[in-house]
C-alpha cells in the first residue's frame, strides 16, 4: 500500500487500438493488486482489471494538449495506453505502478494475498489433487529396471533436481554422486518419461564437464546403465538440444557435450535449438508486429519472418519429434540436455510426451506434465517469467513456446486433445500472473522452503473444478489417429500464427464466432436432452408397470360382464389418463398393450390423438414441452454465445 | 483419340512427394479423356486419375538411370512425377499429353463427352435450376425505380459480352443507354449488379469511360445521374474505379481513363488499388512455387509468401468489396464499380460486397446464383482465362480464385456464417477449370448461346445440389446475430491464412 502515491485518477481516457478515436473515459484507481478502470459513459458498468504482477512495462510518454499517454504492456500480451489529463498526476501513477509491478521480494507477490483466509484443510486437499508419485506409478515405475533414488533427498546432490528421482536399478550411489559431480549444477541423467511397452526411456540431465578431454568413469557408467534399463536395445542417443556452435563454445568454459568415443554405445546429436537470449528477442520482434497499429500483409509477413518465431516454434517440434520417433518406432532411449538441462530440455522432453502418450493430451495429464517436467525438475519460473524485479537477461518465453508446440499441434489434430486453446491460454496466463503458487520460485527447494502449499492456492484444483470451460468439444479419445503417438507434419504451411493468444486483448478485432462456443452449446444441449430421454424412459417403464397393474384390474371387471366394456370406452380412456403419467402413460399403454390382445379393436380405433402417436418417445412432446422448448431455445440462442462474447474479460476481470 | 501415341506404359513409377523414396509402381494409360495410374503392388487397386483438361503443364526431364522424368502440373495444383523407364515411352507420352491437354476447339472439351447420351428432357430441366430472373426479383427489381431493358436484346446494340436481360434506372432513356454504352470500353455501359430493397442502394457495373484526356459524353453524364436519381434516399453516388491510379492515368493516353468529378454530377470518386490480371497470375506463380517446394525452412516459406504478394492482393479485393458493401449497407449510397473492361476486378469485387451484404448469397444456391450472375452473365472470360483452349498465356490469370479464396477467409472468420463448406468452393474451384460441365465454357453468353451449351453439356449447379449433403457446413447457423445481415470483417494481416 505504501507505494501507491495517488489511489484515484478521474477523466482519463483508454485508448481503443483499432480505432484511436473511440476512447472510453473513466476513473482510474490503483489498489494493492490491480489497477482497475472504470469506463462512465456506457449503461453496464464497464471494468478492466489489470494484476499488477502481469504488468510488464509501464511508459509515461511525452505531454500533448489532451493529456500525458501512460502505455501498460502487459506480460499476457495485453497493451493499454491511457491518457492522463494532468502531467502530474500521470507522473505518480507511472512511478507508482513501476514498483507495484517490480516486487522486490516473494512474499509480496500476489498469491500470499490471494484468498489467504479461506480454509487451510481444503488448501491442503487441493495441493493433492497432484501427485508426482502417481503419475510414475502410472507410467510404471519403479520397475525391475528403475528405482527410486533417495540421493537427492535433501537437495545436497543438486539443488534444482526435486528430492525424489528415477534411476537405472543397476545405477549405484557412488555412480550417481560421482556422475552428479561431472555434469552442470549436478544434473545427472534421471528419468522424464518411460515406456511401458518397449522399456524405453526419455532421460534428462544439464552438460557434461568434459571440457575438451575430460572423462569421467562414473558418468560413463550412468549412460551405460540407461542403456542396460532398455533391454531391447543395444544403443542410446544423446541429443545435445543446443546448435552445435554453441556446445562446442562450451568447451572452452570446461562444460561441453559427450564425445561418442568416450561413451560405449550411444549416438550423439545436435538439434540447433537457439538459447534463452535468441527466444526473448524474437519474441520481442514479433510482438512488435503483432502490436503494430495497422501494418500492411508485407510488414506482417516480413515481420513474422524476420523475427524467427515460428523457424523456433518448428525447431523444438521438430525436436520433440525426433525423441518421440525414437522411443516409440525404434524403441531406443534418449538422453536429452541442453546447457543446465531446465530450458530447452525441458520443452523437448515434454513436446515428446505429448506425442508419445494420450494421456499428457488430457487436462490432468497436461497438468502433471507441466508439474514433472517443468516445475519439479526446476525449470527457473521466476526468473524466466521476471517474477520479482531481477537479471531481464533472465527473461525467457520458454514454457510460452512448450503451450504454442502444443497448441500448434491441436491444430493440426483437433480431435486429439481434451484441452481447448483457452485451457493453454489460462495456463499462459498464469505462469506469469502469481496469482497461484504453483510457478513460484525457481526449484523445489526453493518451493518448499516458501511453504507455497500452506500459504498459497494451487491452480490445478482451480482449473479443473472449472473444466467445462477447457474441454474441447471435438475431442475423441477413441479416433485411429489420436491414440497412440502422433506423428505431426512440421512443414512451414502448417504452422500458423496464434493471434487468440498474441492478439487476444485485441478487442473487436478477433472473429466474433468461436467454434468452440458453438460446438460447447450443442454440446450441453445434447446432454440436456439425453438427460431428458433418460428420465423420460424412466418415466416410462415406471407407468408401464403401473398400467398393468390398473389394466389387470379392469379386465378383471371386464371379464365379468362385457357389456360394461363395450358402452363406455370413453370412460376407460379417461380412466387411463387421469393415471400420474398422463399422456406418457397412454403411448407406453399403447405399444405395451396387454389390451391389444384380450380387448376389442373397437377400443383401439376410439382412443383419439394419441393413438396416432405410436412411438413411446413422442408423448414427451407433449407432456414436457417446456423442458423440450427450452432446450430448442438453448440451440439457437445458446447461454454462452453472451456470456463468452468475451471470454477473456469475463474470466480475468473476475478474478 | 488421334492425339494418343501410346495408350500404355507399363512399369512407370509416380514418386511421393513427402519421401522421395517411397515410389509407387504401375501402369499408366492414355485415355481420350484422362490420364490414369494404377499401381501394381498394392492389395486395394490404387488409381490416379488426371483429366487432361485439368493439365496445366507437362515437362520432360532429362533421362537418369532409372528412367525418364515426367513432371504434370494440374490446374488444380495437383503435381504428379512420373519416372517412365525408356526415354522413347516418355517421348510419347509427353507430345501425347501436350496436345491432349491443349484442345483447340470448343467441341474437344470434355464437357461435351461427358454423359452425352442422357436424356436431354432431363438436362434441360437440370438447366433451369437456377433462374437470373428469378434472382432478380428476389432482389426486388423490375420495380418503380428499376427496368428490366431490352436494349441488349440480341448482343447488338450495346455489346456483345453483356448478357441479353439487363436492369438499368427506370429514367434512363434508350438513347441515353445507348450514348452511355459507346463511351464505354467494349460498350459496357452501366448496369445494376445487386439491389438492397431495404434503402434502395444498388451495386452498378461497368468498363472504364472513354475518356481520354478530357472527353466528355453527356448520355453517360445522364446515365449515372439516373442512377442517382433511382436512389432516392441519398443524393450522391460513389464510383470506384478498382485499379491503381497510375494504371487508371495510363489508361487516358489511350483515350480511356476514368471519370472526371467536375463533369459528373453528384458522384464521389475513388481508386482503389487492385493490381491487374497480369501482376495476380505472376503473384500466383510464386506462391505455387513456395508450397511446391520439397522441404522450404520457414523463413524461406514465410518470405516466399511475403514476396508472391498473394494474400496483400486477397486482402486488396476483400477490402474493396467492404468498402462498397459499407457504402450501401450504412449509408445507403449507390455504388458504380469498374475496372479496364469491367469483367475480372469488378467482379471480384461486386460479388465479394454481395456476399457481405446478402446472407442469402452464403447459402449453396445463393454462392451458385451469385456466380451465375456477376461472372457468367456478366461475361467474366471463363475460357480464355481459366485455359480452356490453347490460347493466349497472357490471358489467363487466377481471377476467380481470388474471390473464392475471398469467400474461404471470410468463412474461416465467420465459421457459423456459411452453409457451405470448403469442399464447395474447392469443388468449385475444380470445375471452373476442368471443363466438365458447360457452365463455365466460353467467354460470355453470347458465346455460351452459340455453343448450344444447354442441349450439349451439363449444369454443374445441378450436380452440387444433388450432392449438396457433402457441401454442408456442419457449424452452419443462419439464426446466428453475427450471422444475419451484413458481414464486417476484420482485415487486419493476421487474419489471413
Amino acid at each position: 500500500m505504501e507505494h501507491i502515491r495517488l489511489p484515484k485518477v478521474e477523466k482519463v481516457r483508454l485508448i481503443n487500438k483499432i480505432s484511436s478515436r473511440r476512447a472510453s473515459v473513466g476513473t482510474l484507481y490503483l489498489t494493492a493488486t490491480h489497477t482497475i478502470f472504470v469506463e462512465n459513459e456506457t449503461e453496464i458498468r464497464t471494468e478492466t482489471w489489470v494484476l499488477h504482477s502481469l504488468v510488464c512495462s509501464v511508459e509515461k510518454q511525452a505531454t500533448t494538449t489532451t493529456g500525458t499517454p501512460l502505455l501498460v504492456h502487459c506480460k499476457n500480451y495485453q497493451a493499454l495506453r491511457f491518457i492522463i489529463p494532468q502531467e502530474r498526476d500521470c507522473h505518480d501513477v507511472h512511478v507508482s505502478l513501476l514498483r507495484l509491478s517490480r516486487p522486490e521480494r516473494y512474499e509480496e507477490l500476489y498469491c500470499f494475498s490471494f484468498h489467504a483466509n479461506s480454509d487451510k484443510e481444503v488448501r491442503g486437499q487441493a495441493w493433492d489433487f497432484l501427485s508426482l508419485k502417481a503419475e510414475y506409478s502410472r507410467l510404471g515405475v519403479p520397475n525391475h529396471l528403475w528405482n527410486l533414488s533417495p540421493v537427492n533427498r535433501d537437495y545436497k546432490v543438486s539443488d534444482t533436481y526435486p528430492a525424489e528421482l528415477y534411476v537405472p536399478k543397476s545405477a549405484t550411489h557412488p555412480v550417481i554422486v560421482g556422475s552428479s559431480k561431472f555434469r552442470s549444477r549436478g544434473r545427472f541423467p534421471t528419468l522424464s518419461y518411460y515406456c511401458k511397452e518397449n522399456d524405453a526411456a526419455i532421460c534428462r540431465s544439464s552438460q557434461p564437464l568434459s571440457g575438451f578431454s575430460a572423462r569421467c568413469l562414473e558418468d560413463e557408467q550412468m549412460l551405460e546403465a540407461i542403456v542396460r534399463s532398455n533391454p531391447r536395445s543395444d544403443f542410446m542417443y544423446v541429443v545435445d538440444t543446443r546448435p552445435k556452435l554453441n556446445a562446442m563454445a562450451n568447451r572452452a568454459a570446461g562444460k561441453g557435450y559427450e564425445n561418442e568415443d568416450n561413451y560405449s554405445n550411444i549416438k550423439f546429436q545436435f538439434i540447433g535449438i537457439e538459447n534463452i537470449h535468441v527466444m526473448r528477442n524474437s519474441l520481442q520482434k514479433m510482438l512488435e508486429v503483432s502490436e503494430a497499429w495497422s501494418p500492411s500483409m508485407s510488414e506482417f509477413l516480413e515481420g513474422l519472418e524476420s523475427s524467427g518465431w515460428l523457424k523456433h516454434i518448428k525447431a523444438v517440434l521438430d525436436a520433440g519429434i525426433f525423441i518421440a520417433k525414437a522411443v516409440a518406432e525404434d524403441g531406443v532411449s534418449v538422453l536429452v540436455h541442453c546447457s543446465d538441462g531446465w530450458d530447452r530440455t525441458a520443452q523437448v522432453c515434454s513436446v515428446a510426451s505429448v506425442l508419445l502418450d494420450p494421456y499428457y493430451r488430457t487436462l490432468k495429464g497436461l497438468m502433471v506434465l507441466i508439474e514433472r517436467d517443468w516445475v519439479s525438475f526446476g525449470h527457473k519460473f521466476s526468473h524466466r517469467y521476471n517474477h520479482l524485479d531481477g537479471d531481464p537477461k533472465e527473461v525467457s518465453p520458454v514454457i510460452d513456446q512448450f503451450l504454442e508446440c502444443v497448441w500448434q499441434l491441436s491444430e493440426q489434430f483437433p480431435c486429439a486433445f481434451e484441452y481447448n486453446e483457452r485451457f493453454l491460454i489460462t495456463i499462459h496466463n498464469h505462469i506469469y500472473s502469481c496469482q497461484y503458487g504453483n510457478f513460484i520460485g525457481n526449484n523445489q527447494k526453493e518451493r518448499t522452503e516458501l511453504r507455497l502449499q500452506e500459504k498459497t492456492h494451487s491452480l490445478w484444483t482451480y482449473l479443473w473444478e472449472n473444466r467445462t470451460d477447457h474441454i474441447n468439444p471435438l475431442y475423441r479419445p477413441d479416433h485411429s489417429q489420436t491414440r497412440g503417438v502422433l506423428r505431426p507434419v512440421t512443414a512451414p504451411y502448417c504452422f500458423k500464427f496464434w493471434r487468440a493468444l498474441y492478439n487476444r486483448f485485441d478487442r473487436g478485432m478477433h472473429p466474433r464466432q468461436s467454434v468452440i462456443d458453438y460446438l460447447m452449446a450443442v454440446r450441453e444441449e445434447t446432454q440436456q436432452l439425453e438427460e431428458q430421454l433418460v428420465s423420460h424412459e424412466e418415466k416410462i417403464s415406471m407407468l408401464e408397470k403401473e398400467q398393468g397393474k390398473s389394466i389387470q384390474a379392469k379386465m378383471n371387471t371386464l371379464d365379468r360382464s362385457h357389456a360394461v366394456w363395450a358402452s363406455p370406452p370413453s370412460e376407460s380412456c379417461l380412466g387411463l389418463a387421469n393415471t400420474p403419467g398422463d399422456y406418457s402413460g397412454l403411448g407406453g399403454f399403447l405399444t405395451s398393450s396387454p389390451c391389444q390382445q384380450t380387448g376389442p379393436e373397437s377400443s383401439l380405433l376410439i382412443l383419439p390423438g394419441p393413438g396416432e402417436r405410436g412411438k413411446p418417445s413422442d408423448p414427451d412432446l407433449s407432456t414436457n414441452s417446456d423442458d423440450q422448448e427450452s432446450g430448442i431455445a438453448d440451440l439457437s440462442s445458446p447461454p454462452s454465445e453472451d456470456s463468452a462474447k468475451d471470454p477473456d474479460e469475463a474470466a480475468y476481470s473476475a478474478a | 483419340m488421334e492425339h494418343i501415341r501410346l495408350p500404355k506404359v507399363e512399369k512407370v513409377r509416380l514418386i511421393n512427394k513427402i519421401s522421395s523414396r517411397r515410389a509407387s509402381v504401375g501402369t499408366l494409360y492414355l485415355t481420350a479423356t484422362h490420364t490414369i495410374f494404377v499401381e501394381n503392388e498394392t492389395e486395394i487397386r490404387t488409381e490416379t486419375w488426371v483429366l487432361h483438361s485439368l493439365v496445366c503443364s507437362v515437362e520432360k526431364q532429362a533421362t537418369t538411370t532409372t528412367g525418364t522424368p515426367l513432371l504434370v502440373h494440374c490446374k488444380n495444383y495437383q503435381a504428379l512425377r512420373f519416372i517412365i523407364p525408356q526415354e522413347r515411352d516418355c517421348h510419347d507420352v509427353h507430345v501425347s499429353l501436350l496436345r491432349l491437354s491443349r484442345p483447340e476447339r470448343y467441341e474437344e472439351l470434355y464437357c461435351f463427352s461427358f454423359h452425352a447420351n442422357s436424356d436431354k428432357e432431363v438436362r434441360g430441366q437440370a438447366w433451369d435450376f437456377l433462374s437470373l430472373k428469378a434472382e432478380y426479383s428476389r432482389l426486388g427489381v423490375p420495380n418503380h425505380l428499376w427496368n428490366l431493358s431490352p436494349v441488349n436484346r440480341d448482343y447488338k446494340v450495346c455489346t456483345d459480352t453483356y448478357p441479353a436481360e439487363l436492369y438499368v434506372p427506370k429514367s434512363a432513356t434508350h438513347p441515353v443507354i445507348v450514348g452511355s454504352s459507346k463511351f464505354r470500353s467494349r460498350g459496357r455501359f452501366p448496369t445494376l449488379s445487386y439491389y438492397c430493397k431495404e434503402n434502395d442502394a444498388a451495386i452498378c457495373r461497368s468498363s472504364q469511360p472513354l475518356s481520354g484526356f478530357s472527353a466528355r459524353c453527356l448520355e453517360d453524364e445522364q446515365m449515372l445521374e439516373a442512377i442517382v436519381r433511382s436512389n432516392p434516399r441519398s443524393d450522391f453516388m460513389y464510383v470506384v474505379d478498382t485499379r491503381p491510379k497510375l494504371n487508371a492515368m495510363a489508361n487516358r493516353a489511350a483515350g480511356k481513363g476514368y471519370e472526371n468529378e467536375d463533369n459528373y454530377s453528384n458522384i464521389k470518386f475513388q481508386f482503389i488499388g487492385i493490381e491487374n490480371i497480369h501482376v495476380m497470375r505472376n503473384s500466383l506463380q510464386k506462391m505455387l512455387e513456395v508450397s511446391e517446394a520439397w522441404s522450404p525452412s520457414m523463413s524461406e516459406f514465410l518470405e516466399g509468401l511475403e514476396s508472391s504478394g498473394w494474400l496483400k492482393h486477397i486482402k486488396a479485393v476483400l477490402d474493396a468489396g467492404i468498402f462498397i458493401a459499407k457504402a450501401v449497407a450504412e449509408d445507403g449510397v449507390s455504388v458504380l464499380v469498374h475496372c479496364s473492361d469491367g469483367w475480372d476486378r469488378t467482379a471480384q469485387v461486386c460479388s465479394v460486397a454481395s456476399v457481405l451484404l446478402d446472407p442469402y448469397y452464403r447459402t449453396l444456391k445463393g454462392l451458385m446464383v451469385l456466380i451465375e450472375r456477376d461472372w457468367v452473365s456478366f461475361g467474366h472470360k471463363f475460357s480464355h482465362r481459366y485455359n480452356h483452349l490453347d490460347g493466349d498465356p497472357k490471358e489467363v490469370s487466377p481471377v476467380i480464385d481470388q474471390f473464392l479464396e475471398c469467400v474461404w477467409q471470410l468463412s474461416e472468420q465467420f465459421p457459423c456464417a456459411f452453409e457451405y463448406n470448403e469442399r464447395f468452393l474447392i469443388t468449385i474451384h475444380n470445375h471452373i477449370y476442368s471443363c466438365q460441365y458447360g457452365n463455365f465454357i466460353g467467354n460470355n453468353q453470347k458465346e455460351r448461346t452459340e455453343l448450344r451449351l444447354q442441349e450439349k453439356t451439363h449444369s454443374l449447379w445441378t450436380y452440387l445440389w444433388e450432392n449438396r449433403t457433402d457441401h454442408i457446413n456442419p457449424l452452419y447457423r443462419p439464426d446466428h446475430s453475427q450471422t444475419r445481415g451484413v458481414l464486417r470483417p476484420v482485415t487486419a494481416p493476421y487474419c489471413f491464412k
